[in-house]
Parts: structure tokens; C-alpha cells; sequence
């Protein structure tokens, strides 16, 4: 389930939020009586349910929560939630003949027994981080669909949970804990998502015969993967104390507003924030607005420029003009930018909401004018990541300019394949340690001085690195180089006359709003003017205009207006 | 009211919310309803116009000449060949120009072919998501497919429409599409009319609603409204199948639409597969013998026929 999609915000993120905010008392009321109505409208109205079982739910269920929520404290009232929960997730869980055995019911029973007896026990906060684990389980379950992915994150985050305690207790074994818990989680990562690379290439060079095993990799794992190390690594070097709260550490990996696509968050960011975080409604305001602007470049910015990206791949790279292939990577720029940065921006807003600052996670990186700026602001969490926990473990730049050049180049090494397990990745990766080091020792002054130049730099060299990041296949990859440089295209008949024309008629719009944002003008005004009315209806169209585009490309999948 | 202005753009995103939920939800429901049946073939559900499109079809009807006859290819064609008795044509190769007087109805393979392929002196009404269901009320570039039709008189008009309703009942989808085909035979009665079937697409691309089997179906279905006088049925699939019945991985990247470079052969093979009605049958092309199978099958009675009666049809319609 990704945030762009209808049932995220219209199923998850409410219901969520319910059980995450169920404890005002004078709140209570006017939220039963709202979700009442909204649910009675789905059941009846649009599943057309009216069968006795569910109409018995439905009504057992109003009356327990109406008459709970004027009687009950708040603990009580949370464990009528939960029930209230389980019973509609029994209903839809039991209805599938899949899942009606022995074993299911068993399992499903135990966890809600768990859930009651911590929601009861335990004071809001900790009830708000148990809301916030459960809650990224179950988002987390809807996204990989398979029980032993979910079994392995959850072993996973155990095990980083005692190895943090084991390090920060033991006096002599603690480089063996951490050694454990590092060579742990990077197992697991090396299984799912290099395994079939390296058989792959230890067949092709020794031509041994392997069993390539297509592996489907379940999704998150390099982020979570990269917190759990982040976090054992922090408690070694006593930069962080291990959490004495499996709950909090929990809530704190499998957060969902970052767990499938970051931004990475280290433990010391959120640690105070897990033990007392204060919700204002500023800061609920604050995080809806965020969430909208993310939601926005995703889905009006990102998937709209992407369609010619998506096109020029269905025509194939032979079939293309010069112009088109230079529009084609931009293109593919934009798009990459504004779904990630979006989709980031979503998570610091979902954050917000509950509470959290998640650190930021881009900062307008097609600004820059070096390789070596653009990537202090791309993906910062990450740069972070490396730079803490692979550069200056190593070393960093203390030891020598030999050393320091090994150091950056096992950076963007593990860089590279980290984006992917291919090989294209690894040329990326070198190719941008490559542009890196010219950039330190040669390029570099010149373009922070002569800031024009380096503006021009940048966007004939970051579409073009995005190039050998987007396409896998080498021949592919040639064949579109070729195309980019004029005099060396072939005209053919099956280029269709003056391409770009078309597609830029057809997508310049997306074009302009991706320049226009990738810019720091936009945040600048937005900043200025958050509170004022404008703003909000300004971001409410940019709401209502992505909920109708999610909504339009849902459009009758039965039929699949697409082609 | 301090705390009202603070939370103002909260609280008006909630009431928003709240108000479209239900529209949401039956959104999202209905799309996983869907998925749940997977499509099988059903028995056939609505017969005639689609449900959904009753209430706009009638309240924005076409102004062109829309033809009102639906179902009636049987009783329409019988009138029209009963006057003079049928004429079944053969296919030959044709030139280039033989698309002058041609118009191309179709969904995204047909744009593809328009923009990649060979024949420019051809008129295209197209678009990406075009589908038999809705191509009464489709507009493109100002029109309908109507009143494309009337605009001008042609002698060939190619339809490939299917990948977008293939996941749908078949029954209604040929429906549509009998309707759509009677349609341009009531506009165009002198044109002939080439059904093309549906292109195949990859394992990879196959999914429960979409599979090269449900296409199957569908084209053998369409290949049964041709009646080798003045509709016919031709099946691209021949040249770009692989020997799975799949489309050839090679030939796409998304496993839907072949490659820009491929509409060339596609043109070279639409031109290998032209009907010369009333000429002295002539034989059939030879370099693509899986083309010449579909030929045949066409055009098997017709043999004894166009030798005996070789009234030069093909002009009747290019004076007008």
C-alpha cells in the first residue's frame, strides 16, 4: 500500500488516526457518531451487507462504542476500540475460506488477548506507540501480503532490540554483539536482494551452473534494514542509549510514514520524542499541509511527467529523435525528484501528525552546482547514513588522501548497489565517485564560483547520470546515448517526424510545474504564507485535484482504459 | 476562534473527507470486487447499451447522423447484398496509396501506429483508453467517431478495438463492438471494413483480466462478424506471435504495444493484406504464409465467385 492510493487515505490513515487519538473524552462523541454514519453509509449503502452477521456487528458495535464513550476512562474506552476493531477484521479476515482454520484463529485471537492487555496496562504514550507498531504491521502486512515477510520484520526488529540491550550491558562482548547484530541484518539484506545478482555473476565468470533463485524482495527491507544498524551502531559508540521498551523500539522501525521509502531516520532523532511527544493541533495542521504538498508532487507532478518516460519506453529506444531523448531524461529527472521528495515530504507530514520531526530528507538538489552539493541534498538521510556509518568508520579523510579516496570510493560503491542489485547501479555508482573527485580536486572551485556554469553543469550531467541509474539493460543504454548526441543518431523511417514536438505539446505543462518546484521559490513563498487563507485553499485544490487522479486512474480497472 | 483559524485548513480537509468517503469508498470497493471475480467468461449480461453510459448517451447525443439500427447486421447486410448478389473479395498487396481513402479506428496500438508507422496519407481516429463501450460519446480532436464518418466518404476503414474491454463480459463487449461495426456500415455502406484482431500481449504483461486466451476469444468472436463482402477480418498476430501464441518479448518493453520501429512491418503487412473485391482473384501474397492462412479462410468461397462477377466495386465509392 503506498500513500498515494485511495485506500491509504480514505481507509488506513482514518482508522489509524481513530485508534491513535482515542482518548479525549470531549472528542469522543462527535468522532463515534461521524465514523457511526460513515461506516453505516460503506456497509449498507455501497457493500450492500444486509446480512444478519454484519448488521449485528454493525449495531452491537454503535451501540458499545456510544455507550463506552460517555461511560468509560480512557483505558477502558481504548479496549472497546480494539475490540470494535477485531471483530470488524474477524468479519473480513474469516470471511476468505483461506484463512478459517484452527491455526489463523488461534493466532489472530492471541494477538488482539495482547493488544487488550498492553492497551489496558500501559499510559497514553505507550498506548500511542503500540497503536503506532500495530498500525505499522498491519500497513506493512497490506503491502508485502506474505506472513513470513511480516514474521521476519518482526524477528528482525527483535533481535536488534536485545543485541541493543546486550551491547550497552556487557563490558567485554560488546564489539562481538555488534558484530552479530551488523553481520544480522546484512544478511537477511544480502539473502533478499543480492543473492540472485551474485549467482547470477559467479555463474557468468566461472561459468558454474547455480541455481539462480528469483527471490522476490520484500519491500523496506534496505530502510529498516539501514535503521537497525544505525541504531546497535549508536548504541556501541554511546551516541544513543539502548531503548528499554521493545514497544517504543518497535513503533520507532516499523513507524509507517517511513518504513517502505525513508526517509532514513536515525534512533537519536526520535528517541526523545518516543518517551514524550507533545500533539498540538498546529502541529496536526502543520503535517496535513505537508502530506498535501507531497501528495501533490507525487501525483501531479511525478506520475504525470513520468508518462512520457513510460511512453518513450513503450516506442522503444531505436524510435526516437535527438530532442525527444534529451526531453526523455529530464523527464525521468522530474519524475524521479518529485516521487521520491514527495513521497518523503508525506512521511514528514504523517510524522508531524503524530507528533514527530522526521528529519528532512531533500533540499531542492537540482539547485545545486557541483556533483558534491547535489548530493548533500538528494536523499540526505542517506548521505547521512553512509557518511556516519561506512566513511568515517573507515577512516574518512584522516588518514591520508589514499585512504580518503578508498573511502569515497566504497562509499559510492555500496551507494550504487544499494539504489539496486545490478550492474548498471555499480557503473552509476562509480561514474558519480568518478565526477566526485574531479570535482574535489580539479572542477570543483570553478563552478562554486562561476555559479552559472555550474547551473549548466549540472543539467546536462545529473539527466545523464540518471540515464545509467534508469536503464538496465547496456545495449538498451547504448542505444540511447547514441540517440542523445545529434550527429551520431541514425534517421530512420520509424522515428516519428519531429517526436518531441508532440510530446512536448503533450507534456510541457509537467515540465514547467517541475522546474517551477524544483526551485527554492515555491518553499520560500509557502513559508511566508502558510497561514494565510490562501494557502489553504490553494493546498485544498492540490488535495482535491490528486484524490481525483488517483480516483480517475482507478477509473473501471475491470476494464483497463489504459491502452 | 483563534483555535478555529489554526486549525482551519484540518478542519475543512476532514470535512471534505468525510463527505467524499462514500463516493471513495464505493470506489475502492467496487475495484476490489472486481478483482475478486476473476474474469471468467460469464453468461452474457447486457445485451445492448451498457448500463453506465444509458444516462450520458442520451443526454449529449451525438449531433452527426448517428446510426439508431442496433443488432441489425444480419437484417442491414441482407438488404444491402440481396440488390445485388455478394461479392467476396480477395486480398492482395497493395501499394501505400491504397491508404488514401483509409481510416484507422483504434486504441493505443493504433496511435502507435499512426505515429511510428508508415502510412501517413491514412486518417486515424484514435486515442489511448479508446473503447468499443464508450466510442459514442469519445471525442477526439473535436469529434466523434460519427462525425469522422461523415466527414468524408472512405473506401477502407480498419477498427482494432479490445484490449481495453478484453477483462470485461465478451458478450458485451462484441455487442458493442456489432454495434459500432453496423454503425459504420449504415455511414459508410461502400466502405469496406476490415475488423482487425486484437494484438496479443506477453506472459509478463498477462494478468487475470488481461490473457492472450480472453483475447483469443475475443478475435474469434470479432472474426465471425466478417462476412467477406464488405467486412473482413485480418489477425496481426501471425507476424508478431511467438511459437507460444504470446507476443514476442523482442518486439516490446511493455509487453502491451510493439516497438516504434515494429509499425513498419505492421505496415508492410497491412499493405500485403488488402481486399481487391470484384478483381480476378489473385494470389494471395506470398511472403507471409501465416497471413495467407487468415487470407484464405476469408476468402475460400469466394474463388468461383469474383471469377464469375467482376463488377468493379472499388470505384463506386472513390467517385462519390
Amino acid at each position: 500500500m503506498v500513500f498515494s492510493s485511495l485506500k491509504f487515505i480514505f481507509i488506513f490513515l482514518p482508522v489509524f488516526l481513530i485508534f491513535y487519538s482515542a482518548s479525549e473524552k470531549k472528542y469522543r462523541n462527535a468522532v463515534v457518531v461521524v465514523s457511526a454514519i460513515i461506516v453505516g453509509i460503506d456497509m449498507f449503502m455501497v457493500m450492500r451487507l444486509f446480512r444478519p452477521l454484519p448488521i449485528l456487528i454493525y449495531l452491537a458495535s454503535v451501540l458499545l462504542l456510544i455507550y463506552e464513550s460517555n461511560n468509560a476512562p480512557e483505558k477502558r474506552f481504548r479496549c472497546s476500540l480494539i475490540i470494535v476493531g477485531a471483530a470488524a477484521a474477524a468479519y473480513y479476515l474469516f470471511s476468505m475460506p483461506a484463512y478459517r482454520n484452527a491455526k489463523s484463529i488461534c493466532i489472530f485471537i492471541g494477538c488482539v488477548a495482547i493488544l487488550l492487555l498492553l492497551a489496558y496496562s500501559s499510559n497514553r504514550l505507550q498506548y500511542q506507540n503500540l497503536v503506532i507498531l500495530a498500525g505499522s504491521v498491519i500497513f506493512y502486512g497490506l503491502g508485502v501480503g506474505k506472513l513470513v515477510y511480516i514474521v521476519l520484520f518482526l524477528l528482525t526488529n527483535l533481535v536488534n532490540f536485545i543485541v541493543g540491550q546486550f551491547i550497552e550491558n556487557s563490558k567485554y562482548t560488546k564489539k562481538l554483539w555488534l558484530f552479530f547484530g551488523v553481520a544480522f541484518n546484512f544478511w537477511w539484506l544480502i539473502f533478499f536482494k543480492y543473492w540472485t545478482f551474485g549467482t547470477e555473476n559467479i555463474n557468468a565468470i566461472f561459468h558454474q551452473s547455480l541455481t539462480v533463485k528469483n527471490i522476490i524482495l520484500p519491500i523496506g527491507i534496505s530502510f529498516y534494514t539501514f535503521q537497525n544498524v544505525s541504531y546497535i551502531a549508536d548504541v556501541y559508540k554511546g551516541k544513543a542509549q539502548a531503548e528499554k521498551n521493545l514497544i517504543n523500539y518497535g513503533a520507532y522501525i516499523s513507524m509507517f510514514p517511513q518504513l517502505i521509502a525513508g526517509p532514513i531516520v536515525t534512533y537519536d532523532h526520535v528517541a526523545k520524542e518516543l518517551k514524550s511527544r507533545k500533539h498540538t493541533l498546529d502541529k496536526v495542521e502543520d503535517g496535513l499541509k505537508t502530506f498535501t504538498i507531497g501528495l501533490g508532487y507525487k501525483v501531479l507532478i511525478a506520475n504525470q511527467v513520468g508518462g512520457l518516460w513510460s511512453d518513450i519506453s513503450m516506442v522503444g529506444f531505436d524510435s526516437i529523435s535527438s530532442p525527444l531523448a534529451w526531453l526523455g531524461i529530464f523527464a525521468y529527472s522530474f519524475q524521479l525528484y518529485f516521487d521520491f521528495c514527495g513521497y518523503s515530504l508525506m512521511a514528514i507530514g504523517l510524522g508531524k501528525i503524530m507528533g514527530f520531526e522526521l528529519p528532512r530528507n531533500f533540499d531542492h538538489p537540482y539547485m545545486s552546482v557541483t556533483m558534491t552539493e547535489f548530493w548533500r541534498r538528494w536523499h540526505m538521510t542517506l548521505g547521512t547514513w553512509f557518511k556516519d556509518y561506512v566513511y568515517i568508520p573507515l577512516g574518512g579523510n584522516r588518514k591520508g588522501p589514499g585512504r580518503l579516496f578508498f573511502n569515497t570510493l566504497v562509499v559510492w560503491l555500496f551507494t550504487g548497489l544499494w539504489h539496486g542489485a545490478s550492474w548498471n547501479f555499480v557503473i552509476w555508482g562509480l561514474v558519480l565517485f568518478a565526477i566526485i573527485m574531479t570535482e574535489k580536486y580539479w572542477t570543483g572551485n570553478f563552478f562554486n564560483k562561476h555559479k552559472i556554469v555550474g547551473h549548466a553543469y549540472m543539467i546536462l550531467i545529473i539527466p545523464l547520470t540518471w540515464l545509467l541509474f534508469a536503464v538496465t539493460d547496456f545495449h538498451e543504454l547504448g542505444v540511447y546515448f547514441r540517440n542523445l548526441i545529434p550527429f551520431m543518431h541514425k534517421k530512420a523511417e520509424y522515428i516519428m517526424e519531429n517526436d518531441y514536438v508532440h510530446y512536448w505539446h503533450k507534456y510541457w505543462k509537467y515540465f514547467a510545474a517541475g522546474l517551477i518546484f524544483s526551485t527554492r521559490i515555491p518553499e520560500a513563498i509557502y513559508k511566508k504564507m502558510k497561514n494565510s487563507i490562501v494557502t489553504v485553499l490553494l493546498l485544498l485544490v492540490i488535495f482535491g485535484a490528486s484524490v481525483y487522479c488517483m480516483y480517475r486512474g482507478m477509473d473501471d480497472p475491470f476494464m483497463y482504459f489504459r491502452f | 476562534m483563534n483555535n478555529l483559524k489554526k486549525g482551519l485548513y484540518t478542519i475543512i480537509l476532514l470535512f471534505t473527507c468525510i463527505v467524499a468517503s462514500p463516493i471513495m469508498f464505493r470506489k475502492i470497493w467496487e475495484n476490489s470486487d472486481i478483482k475478486q471475480q476473476k474474469a471468467a467468461a460469464r453468461a452474457p449480461v447486457i445485451s445492448t447499451q451498457p448500463a453506465d453510459t444509458d444516462s450520458e448517451g442520451s443526454t449529449e447525443a451525438p449531433k452527426e447522423t448517428q446510426p439508431t439500427s442496433e443488432g441489425e447486421t444480419a437484417a442491414a447486410t441482407e438488404a444491402a447484398t440481396s440488390a445485388s448478389e455478394p461479392v467476396k473479395g480477395t486480398f492482395v498487396q497493395s501499394g501505400p496509396e491504397y491508404f488514401d481513402d483509409a481510416l484507422f479506428i483504434g486504441d493505443s496500438r493504433t496511435v502507435g501506429l499512426r505515429d511510428y508507422g508508415t502510412l501517413k496519407n491514412a486518417d486515424y481516429f484514435c486515442d489511448i483508453g479508446l473503447s468499443a463501450y464508450k466510442i459514442n460519446e469519445t471525442t477526439i480532436g473535436g469529434s466523434t467517431v460519427w462525425g469522422a464518418l461523415n466527414a468524408k466518404p472512405y473506401g477502407k476503414i480498419y477498427v482494432m478495438l479490445g484490449i481495453n474491454e478484453v477483462g470485461n463480459d465478451i458478450e458485451r463487449t462484441v455487442s458493442a463492438y456489432r454495434q459500432l461495426i453496423d454503425g459504420i456500415r449504415e455511414v459508410q455502406p461502400d466502405a469496406i471494413i476490415y475488423i482487425e484482431g486484437n494484438l496479443h500481449v506477453t506472459p509478463a504483461a498477462e494478468t487475470s483480466l488481461i490473457s492472450n486466451e480472453r483475447l483469443n476469444m475475443l478475435n474469434s468472436r470479432m472474426s465471425e462478424m466478417a462476412d467477406g463482402v464488405h467486412t473482413y477480418y485480418i489477425d496481426i498476430n501471425s507476424v508478431f506471435d511467438d511459437e507460444t501464441g504470446a507476443l514476442t518479448a523482442d518486439y516490446t518493453s511493455d509487453g502491451i504495444h510493439v516497438l516504434g520501429k515494429y509499425y513498419t512491418t505492421w505496415c508492410e503487412w497491412l499493405c500485403a493484406n488488402t481486399v481487391s473485391q470484384g478483381q480476378p482473384a489473385a494470389a494471395a501474397p506470398a511472403e507471409n504464409a501465416q497471413a495467407e492462412e487468415a487470407a484464405t479462410y476469408a476468402s475460400e468461397p469466394a474463388e468461383t465467385e469474383t471469377a464469375t462477377q467482376g463488377l468493379p466495386q472499388n470505384e463506386e465509392f472513390s467517385n462519390q
